[in-house]
C-alpha cells in the first residue's frame, strides 16, 4: 500500500513539472466553464438572430455528455504521458521489480488516476450541467466514461514509444468521442454503424434512458480493456 | 539460494531458452557470460519474476518465481544495464523515492558517499554524466539492503577508476554475505569478481565452473622468452609441455642470457571462443 501511494504521488509530481500536462488536467474545467456560461448566451444570440425558439437547447445533453467524458479522457491521457516518459527512462521495468510490482505500477499510474478522474467528472457535471441529471444516470454514465478513458490510456501507452508518438496516438484516440453526437443527429438504423463505439451507447442510454443501452456500453467498454492490458504488461517487461 | 531445473522459455514459437539447469549458492557471485542476444537478460528477467510464462522450475529463495509476492522484492535488488532514474529529479530525490517503496532502508548519505556522489546529490540527474548515472543506478539497487543482487553490466560506461570503485562495492556486498548474479560480456570483470561463471550461447549453458578451473583445465598454453643475439632482440615461444626439448632455451638458461620469460594462460574469452565458436567482445 505504501509503495502504491508513493508511486501515485510520483505521477502527480511529474504532472506538476510538465506545463502541458497541467493544462491537460485543467482543460475539462475550462470546457465546463465554457459550456455552462457561454453556451446559453450563445443560444440566446442565435435564437434572436435566426428568430427561433431553440437551436442548441435540444442538444444540451450532448454538451453534458462531452463534459462527462472529457475529464477522464484528459486525466487518463496525462497519466499515459507520464507512463511513456517513464518508459523512455527505463523506469517502468525497474518499478516492476520493486514491491510495487507490475500490477501496482498499473494501479498507481492508471487505475487510481482513472477513478479520481471519474469523481472529478461527476463534480464537473454537477457544477456545470446544462440539463437535469438523476444521481443514478450520472453514476452510470460516469462509470462507462471511466472504462472508455482507461482503455484509451492503455491504447496510447501500448502503441507509442515516447511522448511525441503518444500525442499523435491521443489525437487518433479522440475518435472515442465520435459516438456521442450520433444518437442526436443521425437517423434511426444508420446510427448502428457506430455500434463499436462505447460513447455511442452512452449517448443513447443518456438520451433514451433504456438500461439495455447502458449494459451494452458497459460490456463494450470493458471488452476493450483485457487485450490492451495484456499488451501493456508485455511492454513493461 | 537459486535453483533452476529444466527451464524452457521463448518469446515466439521458436525455442529460445532450452533445458537450462543451474544452482546458485548463498553468498557467491555467479556470472552469466555471453554475447548480446544469448539469453542472459531473459534469464535475469525470469529470475526476477518479470517473466512468468516459462516452463520448468525456478526457485529463488526456495519459492517459485512465476507469481512472486511483493515481499520477494523486499529481498532482491536489481541494477539494469541502462540507468532507470527520474531525470527531472535530483539524485537525493531519486534515492528518497525508491527508498520509500520499501519497508526497511539504509541511510542515503553513506550510500551517496560510497560512490562519490554526496557533493552532487542535489543536482538534477539530467545534468549527470553517463558514469555518474551508472553509479547512482548501482546504489539505488542497494537502498533496501537486499540479500540477492542482480547486476547487469554494472561497470558498463564507467572509466577505470569508477569501474574499480563499483567492483570494490560489489566485493564488499559479497563480504557481507549477499548473493550476487552478475550478467556481463566483460571477461575481465567476470574473472575478477565471479566465484563461478556460466557461458550462455543461443539460450543454453555451454559451460559452468569457476573462472580459475575453466582456465586451469585448459592449462597454460606456452612460454614466451626473449634473448639478444647479434645486437638484436629475439622472441621465441615454446609449448609448456615441451620446454625440455627446446635446446635454445636450455642454452640461454645455462648462459644466463635470457632477457625475459613468462607463461601465457588462456583468458575466459579464449575459453569461451574455444567452447562456443563465438567471441564475447
Amino acid at each position: 500500500m505504501k509503495a502504491l501511494v508513493q508511486s501515485f504521488f510520483m505521477v502527480f509530481r511529474q504532472v506538476r513539472k510538465d506545463s502541458m500536462l497541467i493544462m491537460v488536467c485543467f482543460a475539462s474545467v475550462l470546457a465546463g466553464l465554457f459550456f455552462r456560461f457561454a453556451i446559453p448566451r450563445l443560444e440566446t444570440l442565435l435564437c434572436t438572430y435566426f428568430m427561433k425558439s431553440s437551436i442548441l437547447e435540444p442538444h444540451y445533453r450532448l454538451f453534458d455528455l462531452v463534459l462527462n467524458l472529457l475529464a477522464p479522457y484528459m486525466l487518463c491521457f496525462a497519466a499515459s504521458m507520464v507512463m511513456l516518459d517513464e518508459y523512455d527512462q527505463n523506469m517502468t521495468r525497474y518499478l516492476s521489480v520493486t514491491p510495487l510490482k507490475k500490477s501496482g505500477y498499473i494501479v498507481s499510474h492508471l487505475v487510481i488516476p482513472a477513478v479520481l478522474s471519474t469523481v472529478v467528472s461527476m463534480i464537473l457535471v454537477v457544477a456545470f450541467h446544462l440539463t437535469v441529471w438523476s444521481f443514478l444516470d450520472l453514476v452510470a454514465v460516469s462509470i462507462v466514461s471511466l472504462l472508455s478513458a482507461f482503455s484509451v490510456a492503455l491504447f496510447i501507452f501500448t502503441f507509442s514509444h515516447n511522448k511525441l508518438e503518444g500525442m499523435a496516438m491521443a489525437k487518433l484516440s479522440g475518435c472515442i468521442l465520435l459516438g456521442l453526437p450520433v444518437p442526436f443527429f443521425v437517423q434511426a438504423e444508420l446510427q448502428y454503424l457506430f455500434f463499436a463505439f462505447p460513447s455511442f451507447w452512452i449517448a443513447k442510454f443518456s438520451k433514451e434512458g433504456h438500461v439495455v443501452f447502458f449494459l451494452v456500453a458497459f460490456i463494450l467498454s470493458l471488452a476493450y480493456i483485457p487485450p490492451f492490458l495484456h499488451k501493456v504488461e508485455r511492454k513493461i517487461v | 539460494m537459486i535453483q533452476v531445473e529444466n527451464l524452457h522459455f521463448s518469446y515466439t514459437k521458436v525455442p529460445f531458452i532450452q533445458n537450462m539447469n543451474f544452482a546458485v549458492h548463498s553468498g557467491e557471485i555467479f556470472g552469466f557470460l555471453g554475447p548480446s542476444g544469448a539469453g542472459k537478460s531473459t534469464v535475469q528477467k525470469i529470475l526476477t519474476g518479470l517473466i512468468g510464462t516459462y516452463q520448468g522450475n525456478v526457485l529463488v529463495q526456495n519459492r517459485e518465481v512465476k507469481h512472486p509476492h511483493k515481499d520477494f522484492y523486499e529481498t532482491i535488488g536489481v541494477d539494469f544495464e541502462f540507468p532507470s532514474l527520474y531525470e527531472k529529479l535530483t539524485a537525493r530525490e531519486n534515492l528518497r523515492f525508491f527508498a520509500s517503496l520499501y519497508k526497511k532502508t539504509l541511510p542515503l548519505e553513506p550510500l551517496l558517499e560510497s560512490v562519490g556522489l554526496a557533493s552532487e546529490a542535489d543536482k538534477k540527474v539530467a545534468e549527470y554524466s553517463k558514469g555518474m548515472k551508472s553509479r547512482l543506478n548501482f546504489i539505488k539497487s542497494l537502498v533496501h539492503e537486499p540479500q540477492l543482487l542482480f547486476l547487469d553490466e554494472p561497470t558498463s560506461g564507467l572509466d577505470p577508476s569508477n569501474a574499480r570503485l563499483v567492483k570494490d562495492l560489489i566485493l564488499e556486498q559479497k563480504a557481507k554475505g549477499r548473493t550476487i548474479i552478475l550478467t556481463t560480456h566483460n571477461m575481465f570483470d567476470a574473472t575478477e569478481l565471479c566465484d563461478r561463471v556460466a557461458f550462455i550461447v543461443d539460450g543454453s549453458i555451454r559451460a559452468l565452473d569457476s573462472p580459475r578451473n575453466l582456465i586451469m583445465k585448459r592449462g597454460a598454453h606456452q612460454i614466451s622468452y626473449t634473448y639478444q643475439s647479434e645486437g638484436l632482440e629475439h622472441q621465441r615461444n615454446v609449448g609448456l609441455s615441451t620446454t625440455a626439448d627446446d635446446m635454445m632455451l636450455q642454452m640461454l638458461i645455462k648462459e644466463n642470457h635470457l632477457l625475459s620469460i613468462h607463461s601465457s594462460e588462456p583468458n575466459l574469452n579464449d575459453i569461451f571462443s574455444e567452447l562456443t565458436g563465438r567471441r564475447l567482445q
